[in-house]
């Protein structure tokens, strides 16, 4: 059989070559064991499900549900069962990226919750089910909820907030159809490679912008920087109409609905700029029908609970768009900085949560949705 | 399926082990490889395997037509058999490639005159893909009947080998055109399988790889895809980016279209089969005929054997011999595609052909003084005529490159971004293969010659060091060959 | 290769190969000159190329264009190709 002795080493020597190199990588090192996602029609993306994965900096897992989110396996809901669920739909911040998922501010939810009901005498179970999945915008996370949360009956559906979620929902355009090339995408090969060398060694190219297009508008940072801007004015007309649409959905279903507005560096760093609880407050206390829904705030604590930090980061940098970039292009926390340890954001990203950040987060919003009765 | 894919390393390797698994049955290799090339034809779209097939059985059923009508001395026949075949591959390519752009452009003309719409004539079912390699496979077939009908060779007894030739995977959808009398009498006989050629195929590949994934999809995605990105774009970037950008864009096509065909040969030539060069350094032709025997040659060669000679060729005077070359390449133009710019294309190569020819009836004995300075002008010239005549090639629309070459003319701006902040990796990439474009042929040979030393392990080994740097280094996504629309 | 014809050997080409040219220029013999350039009779570059596939039907074996670009007249073209024909005959 000529024709495998000719081809047969070659095989054999480029097969072992590649294969020993993704062992090698597997065995040893972290990549390759990022949290694969797919492309669906109506959510833009979910991860997929039932997958045990390490955070992108290695040291965290991440661990999905055969629902496709992170967080422990769930059980269908019985008739007359005994168990209090609150949803909490929500992108990274809420997901917990480089955070365990014990850390994460719907966990220190549940766990206050658990201790309340036991003060209380309350013999239902709590489970608070993390719905989150990174890069949602609010429109994704409406359809979420209709998709995957609803069939829970969550007794509350918390919506943590921030300013880029009124965005339009982005393409998916980086998912692929093909089922072997996921294979491919899922190696650490391909970690390896999209890590250290594309994007490193050799440069990606920049995108081609159609000019055809109308000038794709930048709405995370007009609605930051320009709330009122007109443009602005109608995605959060469009946003304001989705959560009205979500509200009637979580009361017909026998429930509450609660929105929490995520602080984020930009606003700390910057106390007199606006942030969505100027367009989500006057939302929510127009609401008194079918139910009211409770507005939770943490900005306070969060300035309260880094001040040094925030002070010492004012007088350097002055804004959040001087912080120094990591090569991956993320807004970073020099560790020299006085009071940097008590950062409740990521050193080395500052969009999301430390654990203090999610403890904190989660003890506010414990404390202000019992203010408003939710827990009841 | 592209060329560029994991799916075609699958595809070929299950072709060849099969292929060479059946040595002793000649009948149900090829039916393996006819069944392959169908349904890798079928992966772009599973509709085009009928005109595919369709293009089979006439031109089969035509070309024994003529040889009988040959044998029996009957012109009529022969006429009448050889303009079925004309009509039904070019009826076929007209429809299916160029019906939209005459509608288009009959209507752009009634608009001008303000006359009345073709737009409700022109219907849905009309929107479509033009079916891949449809001007390739429709060309070969043609080769077939007319050879016979020349008497040059005799008709092919096989069905089943026949259609092989016809839908052969390697070069299907964008060439090498290959001629019957070149790859019929390989299909009589078996080739052996020798490590010669297993390294030599290999070989192939691996520089058809390259050049595809990292001089073209570099070159285009970094450099030339943003300067002619539209009219607004080229006249913002000025003289110099807009003439770097068609530099690199003609390196860009080469690498694209050489790439592809590189891979081609060596697919088949690791199935046995040995087809003809499509490329041979075409940036060192030092005049313009010469260029046309070292770039497409197989399609430069069907239109000069088939179209150009069978017009009378250079043998009824100058005044003929212009017309004849002209209109070859107008055609040849065309056949690139059913647009204004790529007419405009061929046209200028026309009237450059014509110049030249005329410019030669002034030399002695009809050729340069072999000095250096005659051989490097002609080189300068020779390479400036192609690149500009991809200006036409490139411009997207009429606007674009009307753009291009307003902004030829104006050197005054300041550098476009994309040129500087261009990385320096894409600089390497462009120079380099620039240098590697021209260098002596004997450098080739020896890198093949090393390569073919190589025992199989470190050959596996250099594949797969391959597989991770053009995976490092091409632009992300899968980028299709520039000819695949053709 | 054609049937009846002469088996083509190293020392019958040239006068093989005048007999194809002759028939493809469609000149007589008188007027060939075995030491004047193919171009004075017409064969440009194209022709080249198809003169040279011809040649190859006949002779069997792949033959460069550019062989006739670097030998421009008879009598060193056909000093070529016989060294190829003894090459290819040797395999």
């Amino acid at each position: 059989m000529k024709h495998f002795r000719y081809i047969g080493w070659r095989f054999l020597a480029f097969v072992l070559l590649l294969g020993g190199l993704e062992l090698y990588l597997r065995k040893f090192t972290t990549y390759g064991q990022l949290v694969v996602t797919e492309r669906t029609e109506r959510l833009g993306w979910r991860m997929v499900p039932s997958q045990s994965r390490w955070s992108r900096e290695g040291d965290v897992p991440e661990v999905i549900n055969s629902d496709g989110f992170r967080d422990r396996e769930w059980d269908e809901p019985e008739e007359g069962e005994a168990v209090f669920r609150v949803a909490v739909l929500g992108q990274s911040m809420t997901y917990g990226t480089s955070v365990a998922i014990e850390e994460t501010w719907p966990r220190v939810l549940e766990e206050k919750l658990r201790a309340d009901f036991a003060a209380r005498g309350d013999a239902r179970e709590v489970l608070v089910m993390n719905f989150a999945v990174q890069g949602y915008t609010l429109e994704q996370m409406v359809r979420n909820h209709a998709d995957n949360v609803a069939p829970f009956r969550p007794d509350v559906v918390i919506v943590p907030l921030h300013t880029g979620d009124v965005a339009p929902m982005p393409a998916s355009a980086d998912e692929f159809d093909f089922k072997y090339r996921r294979a491919w995408f899922r190696t650490a090969t391909r970690d390896l490679l999209n890590r250290e060398v594309v994007g490193k060694w050799m440069p990606r190219p920049a995108p081609i912008v159609d000019p055809n297009a109308p000038e794709p508008i930048n709405y995370q940072h007009l609605l930051k920087t320009n709330p009122r801007d007109k443009r602005a004015q109608r995605l959060w007309a469009q946003a304001g109409g989705r959560m009205d649409e979500l509200h009637r959905r979580v009361d017909a279903d026998g429930g509450r609905l609660a929105l929490v507005i995520l602080p984020i560096l930009a606003d700390l760093l910057a106390p007199e700029r606006e942030d969505p609880s100027a367009y989500w407050g006057p939302w929510a206390s127009r609401r008194s029908e079918p139910s009211t829904v409770p507005l939770v705030k943490a900005r306070e604590e969060f300035s309260q609970g880094q001040e040094l930090l925030l002070r010492k980061l004012i007088e350097r940098f002055g804004v959040v768009e001087r912080l120094p970039l990591s090569p991956t292009g993320m807004r970073t926390i020099p560790r020299d900085v006085p009071g940097a340890d008590d950062s409740l954001f990521l050193y080395q990203d500052v969009g999301h949560y430390s654990a203090r950040g999610h403890r904190l987060l989660g003890e506010a919003v414990f404390e202000q949705l019992r203010a408003a009765g939710l827990w009841e | 399926m592209y060329f560029n894919s994991f799916e075609y390393i699958f595809f070929l390797w299950a072709v060849y082990v099969l292929y060479w698994t059946l040595k002793e049955k000649r009948k149900l290799r090829f039916s393996l490889v006819l069944v392959g090339s169908y349904w890798f034809y079928a992966q772009a779209d599973w509709r085009f395997t009928f005109l595919l097939f369709t293009s089979t059985v006439v031109d089969f059923f035509a070309g024994r037509e003529i040889d009988k009508a040959n044998e029996a001395g009957s012109n009529a026949r022969r006429r009448a058999f050889l303009i079925l075949s004309l009509v039904s591959n070019l009826g076929m390519l007209g429809f299916f490639k160029y019906y939209d752009f005459f509608v288009d452009s009959i209507e752009a003309v009634f608009e001008s005159w303000n006359l009345w719409h073709l737009s409700a004539a022109k219907g849905g079912p009309l929107d479509y893909i033009v079916p891949a390699g449809i001007s390739f496979y429709t060309f070969q077939t043609l080769s077939y009947t007319i050879d016979i009908y020349y008497r040059r060779i005799k008709p092919c007894k096989s069905h089943l080998e026949f259609a092989v030739y016809v839908a052969f995977f390697p070069q299907l959808v964008a060439g090498p055109i290959v001629r019957a009398r070149d790859f019929l009498p390989q299909m009589q006989k078996t080739r052996k399988l020798t490590r010669d050629r297993i390294s030599s195929g290999l070989f192939q590949i691996l520089r058809g790889m390259t050049k595809k994934l990292v001089i073209a999809d570099v070159l285009g995605a970094h450099l030339v895809d943003h300067v002619y990105r539209d009219a607004g774009s080229l006249e913002q970037s000025g003289g110099l980016a807009v003439l770097v950008a068609t530099y690199a864009f003609t390196m860009q096509l080469y690498g694209d279209f050489a790439g592809y065909s590189d891979i081609a040969i060596g697919s088949a030539r690791l199935l046995g089969f040995d087809l003809k060069k499509n490329f041979d350094a075409p940036f060192k032709s030092r005049s313009l005929e010469e260029f046309w025997t070292r770039w497409h040659i197989s399609m430069s060669f069907w239109f000069y054997y088939y179209v150009f000679a069978a017009m009378g060729g250079n043998k009824r005077g100058i005044a003929r011999t212009c017309f004849n070359l002209f209109i070859t390449h107008l055609l040849s133009g065309v056949w690139h595609g059913a647009g204004w710019n790529f007419v405009l294309w061929g046209v200028w190569f026309g009237v450059w052909m014509v110049i030249v020819r005329l410019v030669r009836l002034l030399l002695p004995n009809g050729v340069m003084p072999r000095k250096a300075v005659f051989s490097f002008l002609g080189w300068l010239f020779t390479y400036h005529v192609c690149v500009f005549s991809l200006l036409f090639f490139r411009a997207n629309d009429t606007e674009s490159l009307v753009a291009a070459l307003r902004a030829l003319t104006d050197w005054s701006g300041p550098l476009p971004d994309v040129i500087t902040t261009l990385p320096w990796q894409v600089w390497t990439v462009l120079g380099v293969s620039y240098f590697t474009a021209v260098w002596p042929e004997s450098w080739n040979v020896r890198i093949e010659n090393g390569w073919k030393r190589l025992p199989g392990l470190a050959q596996g080994a250099v594949l797969a060091a391959a597989l991770l740097f053009f995976l490092g280094v091409a632009p992300p996504g899968l980028a299709p060959f520039i000819y695949f629309q053709f | 290769m054609t049937e009846g014809e002469t088996k083509i050997t190293p020392d019958n080409l040239q006068a093989w190969l005048t007999e194809k040219f002759l028939e493809w220029a469609e000149i007589e013999a008188e007027e060939f000159d075995s030491n004047q350039p193919f171009t004075k009779y017409g064969l440009d570059s194209f022709g080249a190329m198809t003169f040279s596939t011809e040649l190859e039907d006949e002779l069997g074996f792949e033959i460069n264009a550019r062989l006739l670009w670097d030998n421009p007249n008879m009598d060193t073209l056909a000093a070529a190709l016989a060294e190829e024909l003894k090459k290819h005959q040797a395999e």
